[in-house]
C-alpha cells in the first residue's frame, strides 16, 4: 500500500496529535473527570485515524466518496458538485508563496500588538498592510486614522476594558 | 385572567409610545446597533456600561433602554455574519453557513431584506408568545430539570448529522474536535484542572467569542487573500449584484411555514434558562434542512431558507427569554442576566411582586423590545444599499480593518491580550478546515453545547442513582428524546421513500 503524505494529510495528521495529547492527559484524570473525554476522544480519534489514512491514500478516500454517493442522506447532486469542486478548488489553491504571506502577516499583527498595544498597533499594521498592497498614501492614511479614532473612541467608550499597552505601554508606564 | 394582563398592556403601550419616553427606546437601539456592530462588544457590553451609567436613573426609562438594548443588537449581528462571516452576536454564526455564502453570490441584499424580515417578525412572534403566557409562566419554567437539559443538548448535537455538509466523518471529527476544546478547564463536577498544562488563562476556559472570530472572520479574510479574490462577491460595482431587498422580504412569506416552526423554537428554547440563543438557531436550522422537501443540497451553499430559520428562532428567543427573567428571576442569558442586574438595582424584584404591582412596567420593557427590534430592521433594511457596497470592496482595503476588529474584538471579550492570540490560532485552524473542505459548524456546535451536555448528564446520572428522577417518565424527556430520534433517523426514511418513488 502506498502511503503518501500530502499537505492535506499533514493537517489531519495535526488534528490528530492534539486529540492524541489530550487523550494521553484524559488518562491521568480522575474517574468523573475523565469519563465523557474519554467517551469523545477515542471515536475522535478513530474518526481522525480513519481520514488521515484517506487523506494519504487517494484510492480509499475515492471508495468512501463512492460508498457515501449511495445517497444516504439524499445529497447526491451536492457530492457531485463537491467532488468537481474539490479538483477545480486543489488547482487555485496551490498558492504556496500567498499562504506564507498570510501568515506572516497575521504574525506580524500578533507581535505588534504584543510589542506597541492596541492603540499604537492596530493603525500602524492597517497603513504597513495597506501601503504594501496598495499604490499612494492618502487611502492607507485615512484609514489608519480611522482606525486610531476607532480604538481611542473604544478605550474611552469601554472605561473597564483598559487597553492592552503592549511592550511600549508598560516601558512608558502605562 | 387576562383582563388586568391586557390592560397593564395598553397602559404600557400608551407610555412607550409618548413623547419624549419613545426617546429612550430610539438611542438604546442605535446605541445597541453601533455596539453589535463590533465583533466581541455586543449589546451586552453596551448593558454592563449603562448599569454604572444610569444608577439614579427611574424605572421607567431604566426599561425603556434596556429593552431597546436587548433587542437592538441582535439583527445587526447577523449583518455582519452575512456580509463579512463575522458573527456579531454568538447565535449569528448558524446565518452564517447560509448568509455569507449569498452575500458571496452577490445576493447580500436578498440576504440582508430576508434576515430583517424574518428578524422583525419573528420577534413579534417571540413578543405575542411572551404577552400570553405571562399568566401561565410558572407551570412552565419548573419543569425543566437536569435530565430535559441533557436531552436538549442532545438534540442540538443531533442536528450536526443533519447540517454537515461533505464528509461525514469529517462532519463527525470536527464536533469530536470542538467538544474536546470544550473540556479545557475544570471540570464542572469535580472541579478537577483538565488540559490546563499549569496556565491560569486556560482554566478560565477557552473563550467562544475568539474562537468564533478566528474560526470565521480571520479564516475567511485570509481564504480571500490566499485564493487572490479581489471581493467579498467576486464583483467589483454595485450593478453587478445579483438579487434585491424584495426578493428577501418576499422570501419570508414564501416560506412561512418554516418561519412558524422556526418561530415557535425559538420560543420554546429562549424561555429555558441557560440555553441561549445559539442553541435555539441551530436548533431551528437542522429543522429547516431537515424539513426542507426539495433542493436540500443547497443548504450551505446559499439557500434563503438557511438565512430565514435562525433569524426567526434568534429573535423570537429575545421576548421568550423574558419569561424566566421576569417571573423567576432565572436569567435566560447574558443579555437578560444583566437586565436583573439593572432590574434588582433600581429595586424592582423579579417575581410575583413584579408581575402584579409592576405590569406595567414589565410590559414597557416588553412593548420597548418590540419596538427596537422592529427599528433595527427598518433601519437595516433602509441600509441595505450601503451595506451590499461592502461586498464590492477590494480584500486587500477590508483584511487590516478586518483583522483589527477580530483583534480588537477578541481582547474586549474578556480584556486578555491571550484572547487575541486564540483568536489568530483559531484563525489558522478555521483556514485549514475551509481549505481541506472540513465542515467548521459541527465543531462550534459541539463546542458551545460540550459543557451543558456534560454537566447535566453527571448531575442526571446522580439523580437517577439517588433515584430522585426517572428519566423515562418525564413527559419533556421524552419529547426531546423522540425529537432527537426524528433528527437522526427522518433523513434516512425521506432518503429511502425518494429512492422508492423513483423505482415506481
Amino acid at each position: 500500500m502506498r502511503l503518501r503524505f500530502k499537505q492535506r494529510a499533514w493537517f489531519t495528521f495535526g488534528l490528530l496529535a492534539f486529540a492524541l495529547v489530550i487523550f494521553g492527559f484524559t488518562l491521568g484524570l480522575g474517574r468523573v473527570a475523565r469519563m465523557v473525554p474519554l467517551a469523545v476522544v477515542l471515536p475522535t480519534l478513530l474518526l481522525l485515524l480513519v481520514q488521515l489514512l484517506m487523506d494519504m491514500r487517494p484510492g480509499l478516500a475515492q471508495a468512501y466518496r463512492r460508498w457515501e454517493q449511495k445517497d444516504l442522506f439524499q445529497v447526491e447532486p451536492l457530492r457531485k458538485q463537491a467532488s468537481q469542486q474539490m479538483e477545480k478548488e486543489d488547482m487555485e489553491r496551490r498558492q504556496g508563496d500567498r499562504e506564507r504571506q498570510a501568515f506572516f502577516w497575521l504574525l506580524a499583527m500578533l507581535a505588534l500588538l504584543y510589542f506597541l498595544g492596541f492603540l499604537v498597533a492596530l493603525p500602524l499594521y492597517t497603513l504597513w498592510y495597506l501601503r504594501q498592497h496598495s499604490e499612494g498614501w492618502l487611502k492607507p492614511m485615512v484609514i489608519a486614522a480611522g482606525i486610531a479614532g476607532f480604538v481611542y473612541g473604544v478605550s474611552i467608550l469601554d472605561p473597564g476594558a483598559s487597553l492592552y499597552g503592549g511592550w511600549l505601554g508598560h516601558w512608558l508606564g502605562r | 385572567m387576562l383582563e388586568p394582563v391586557l390592560q397593564a398592556a395598553w397602559e404600557a403601550f400608551l407610555l412607550v409610545f409618548s413623547w419624549p419616553n419613545i426617546i429612550y427606546p430610539i438611542i438604546g437601539t442605535l446605541l445597541a446597533m453601533l455596539f453589535a456592530f463590533v465583533p466581541g462588544i455586543s449589546g451586552f457590553t453596551l448593558m454592563a456600561l449603562a448599569i454604572s451609567f444610569t444608577l439614579k436613573w427611574e424605572p421607567l426609562p431604566i426599561m425603556l433602554l434596556f429593552g431597546a438594548f436587548v433587542g437592538g443588537a441582535t439583527f445587526m449581528g447577523s449583518v455582519t455574519a452575512i456580509l463579512f462571516n463575522i458573527p456579531g452576536t454568538t447565535p449569528s454564526t448558524a446565518t452564517m453557513i447560509d448568509g455569507h455564502p449569498m452575500a458571496q453570490q452577490g445576493k447580500a441584499r436578498t440576504a440582508i431584506g430576508c434576515s430583517a424580515t424574518s428578524s422583525a417578525l419573528g420577534s413579534t412572534f417571540g413578543i405575542v408568545a411572551l404577552i400570553l403566557l405571562i399568566p401561565f409562566m410558572r407551570g412552565a419554567i419548573l419543569i425543566f430539570g437536569s435530565a430535559e437539559f441533557l436531552m436538549l443538548a442532545i438534540w442540538g448535537l443531533a442536528t450536526i448529522v443533519t447540517i454537515t455538509r461533505g464528509s461525514v466523518i469529517k462532519g463527525l471529527a470536527a464536533a469530536g474536535i470542538g467538544f474536546l476544546i470544550s473540556f479545557i478547564g475544570v471540570d464542572p463536577q469535580t472541579a478537577e484542572l483538565r488540559y490546563t498544562f499549569g496556565s491560569l488563562y486556560l482554566q478560565d476556559k477557552l473563550g467562544l467569542v475568539p474562537i468564533l472570530l478566528g474560526l470565521f472572520a480571520i479564516a475567511e479574510i485570509t481564504t480571500l487573500s490566499v485564493t487572490g479574490k479581489g471581493t467579498i462577491s467576486g464583483k467589483h460595482h454595485l450593478e453587478e449584484l445579483g438579487g434585491s431587498l424584495r426578493e428577501g422580504v418576499l422570501a419570508v412569506f414564501q416560506n412561512f411555514g418554516l418561519f412558524l416552526r422556526s418561530s415557535l423554537i425559538g420560543t420554546v428554547i429562549g424561555m429555558i434558562p441557560a440555553v441561549g440563543g445559539t442553541v435555539a438557531s441551530f436548533v431551528a436550522y437542522g429543522q429547516a434542512v431537515l424539513t426542507a422537501r426539495t433542493h436540500r443540497e443547497n443548504f450551505g451553499h446559499g439557500d434563503i431558507r438557511g438565512v430565514i430559520a435562525p433569524e426567526a428562532a434568534h429573535d423570537a428567543k429575545d421576548g421568550a427569554s423574558l419569561v424566566p427573567t421576569l417571573a423567576f428571576g432565572i436569567p435566560g442569558n447574558e443579555g437578560t442576566a444583566l437586565l436583573l442586574g439593572a432590574l434588582t438595582l433600581h429595586g424592582l424584584a423579579p417575581g410575583k411582586e413584579l408581575m402584579t404591582q409592576h405590569l406595567t412596567l414589565v410590559f414597557v420593557l416588553i412593548w420597548s423590545l418590540f419596538l427596537s427590534n422592529w427599528l433595527t430592521s427598518i433601519l437595516g433594511v433602509a441600509m441595505v444599499k450601503p451595506l451590499a457596497k461592502l461586498t464590492v470592496i477590494r480584500t486587500e482595503l477590508l483584511a487590516p480593518i478586518i483583522f483589527a476588529l477580530a483583534a480588537l474584538g477578541a481582547y474586549l471579550y474578556k480584556g486578555r491580550i491571550e484572547d487575541v492570540a486564540v483568536a489568530f490560532l483559531f484563525g489558522v485552524l478555521g483556514y485549514g478546515m475551509k481549505k481541506y473542505d472540513w465542515p467548521r459548524i459541527p465543531l462550534v456546535i459541539a463546542l458551545v453545547l460540550g459543557p451543558l451536555f456534560e454537566s447535566n448528564l453527571h448531575i442526571t446520572i446522580r439523580l437517577h442513582q439517588l433515584g430522585r428522577i426517572n428519566f423515562w417518565t418525564r413527559p419533556v424527556t421524552l419529547s426531546l428524546m423522540a425529537l432527537t430520534v426524528a433528527t437522526l433517523t427522518l433523513p434516512y426514511i425521506q432518503a429511502l421513500r425518494a429512492r422508492r418513488a423513483e423505482k415506481r
